[in-house]
Parts: C-alpha cells; structure tokens; sequence
C-alpha cells in the first residue's frame, strides 16, 4: 500500500473571519472581448497579511467596490448611516475601461505586460472605523474626481476558455485625468495599452 | 506581531509598518488605514494621498523584488542584515534614476516619501522571496 502524503498545513486553528472569506473569483468582463465574460481569483494571502497588520481598508475597498457587497462585519447592513448597505456599491463587471500593461516591473515581468486594470467609478465604497463600536464599516460616497482601478495578472499561458484567467492582486483610487473624468489622470503613460 | 486575525482586530489600532505584498510586488509603508488615493510619480513610487485632504501619508515602491534582486540583495548579503531602512531604498532608487527624478514634481514626491520614511525610521523586516 502507498504511504500517505504528509502536508504541513499552515496557519492557525481559529476560523477565518467572515470578512477575510472572499469568494474564490469574482465576474469581470474579458480583457480581450468587452462582451464576453470572464472570471478571476481573489489573491487572499495579501489580504491576510494586511489583516494581521490590522491594515483592513484595502479589504473593505474589495468587498465594496471589486465583489459588491458591504463588509460583511456585525451590524453593516442596520447601522442607519449605511442603509441601504448595498445601494450604489460596483462590482468588477462594472468596470468600463480595461488597459493591459502597467509599465513597471512586477516580478519577474519587468512590464507589466501580463497585468489588466480594470478601471471603475463606484458610487460608494465603504470606510474602515475603528471609534465607532456599533459597526466598523461606514459607507461614503466617492469624490467625483476619483476612479477605481484593479489590476489583475493573467495566467500564461492566458487560456480564455479556463474557469478563471488570472488573479486579481491589489486596488486602489486615483485621480481622474482633466480630459476625461471616468478615466485615470495619465492613463496614456500609465498603461501600455486600451483594450476598451 | 500576532499570527491570528480576530473580531477584536475590526477595532483594533493600526500600527503603521512596512509590509511587502507579494502579489502586489509591493512594498507598503502606510502611516494612517484610512481611505486612500494613490498618485503615480514613476514606475517604481507611488505616494499615497489621505483621501479627506489629500496630504501623503505614505508610500508604495513598486517592483519590488526586482529592484531587491537587482540592486539591495547584494549589499543585504554582504551586512548580514535581515531588514532594509526603506530610506535607504528610495535613496537608492533616486541615484539610479538619475536625472529623470529632478523633474520638480517627480523630485518632490520622492522628497516626501523619503522624509516620511526618515522620520518613522521605516524598514521591511520581511524580505521578498529571491530567486
């Protein structure tokens, strides 16, 4: 009989907290055909280390402007400030620009090359408070002079017809360009190319 | 540091430290958790604006593990340390950028990431993985 695999399973014994349990992948719109849809993994081992850093806004931000949804903390969805909780959050699917390309070195890419950034203008995202006991998720609007981008690296080989055709790694809001408000200010020398 | 993330962490106070994201290919330094806005100086800094009033508070050097692999792994080696002074780094990154980072603007940025390194003594205490 074969000898059973033996895997060091790392990590602790305590459950994973709810607001740390993304979904394995999130609906985006394909990088290389507008129409046709697509999916991608959330990367969660940055989101764990930011959490034991105790740094949680670039998670409230997934939550509500990538997978559309409030945090899912005690009492989000009641607290009268963020009622209703999920009127005007965006998802991924949402994004109405896609660029490849990022003109700076990620890993071994020295491009950026194999990375989309999916851009959005979300209405409302929500806000980690740490002096409010009720509830530790506060949703605010977005200033209007600001866009959502989410960059995502392809898997390559890029196999369209996968279940999922990349990671989505980090977000983050930036300025609007002067020229046009639903896009990123320098998105010419920011990213390599438009793809729609 | 813990090693576990609890209900308790969702009120817990942040503790501003260098972190390297992996994924990301990106090392961190934060002051404030608060919302954010992320102004692009070049391919390998971006300062990191307050989104209230707009004041840095803090910054991201991007590319990481290349420019590690490239141009501090060496002298890492070589000092048998185990952590990088971040304004060592972006001193680094100013000498080998040159001319092209006394653009004024580009120049400021990186003025304003290295004084905020400087005044926290910021260092990465965790070292990309190098191949």
């Amino acid at each position: 009989m074969a000898k059973p695999t033996l895997r060091v399973i790392h990590g602790a014994s305590a459950p994973c907290p709810t607001w740390l349990d993304f979904p394995a992948t999130v609906v985006a719109r394909s990088p290389f055909d507008k129409g046709s849809p697509c999916r991608f993994r959330l990367s969660r081992e940055d989101a764990n280390k930011a959490a034991l850093r105790r740094r949680l806004q670039p998670i409230w931000d997934m939550w509500s402007v990538v997978i559309g949804e409030p945090p899912p903390v005690p009492n989000v969805r009641i607290w009268g400030v963020n009622v209703p909780a999920d009127e005007g959050l965006s998802t991924l699917v949402e994004a109405h620009a896609c660029f490849r390309g990022i003109n700076r070195a990620i890993a071994e890419d020295d491009m950026g090359a194999d990375v989309v950034a999916y851009i959005i203008k979300p209405r409302f995202f929500y806000d980690h408070v740490t002096t409010n006991m009720v509830c530790a998720a506060s949703k605010r609007p977005t200033p209007d002079d600001l866009v959502f981008a989410i960059h995502a690296r392809l898997d390559i080989p890029c196999d369209t017809g996968a279940p999922t055709i990349g990671v989505i790694t980090h977000g983050g809001f930036i300025s609007v360009g002067a020229e046009d408000r639903n896009l990123p200010e320098d998105h010419a020398s920011r990213y390599a190319t438009r793809l729609w | 540091m813990q090693d576990t993330i609890s209900r308790a962490d969702l009120f817990a106070r942040y503790t501003p430290i260098a972190v390297y994201y992996e994924d990301a290919d990106t090392v961190e330094y934060i002051r404030k958790d608060v919302p954010s806005v992320n102004r692009r100086v070049d391919g390998f800094l971006t300062l990191v604006l307050d989104m209230t009033d707009r004041k840095a508070i803090g910054f991201r050097l991007k590319g990481f593990k290349n420019f590690y692999i490239h141009h501090l792994k060496e002298k890492e080696t070589e000092d048998r340390e185990h952590f990088l002074k971040l304004v060592e780094v972006i001193e680094k990154a100013i000498e080998i950028a040159g001319n092209k980072v006394f653009e004024r603007e580009a120049k400021e940025a990186y003025a304003q990431a290295r004084q905020i390194a400087k005044e926290d003594d910021a260092a990465l205490h965790e070292l990309p993985d190098a191949a």
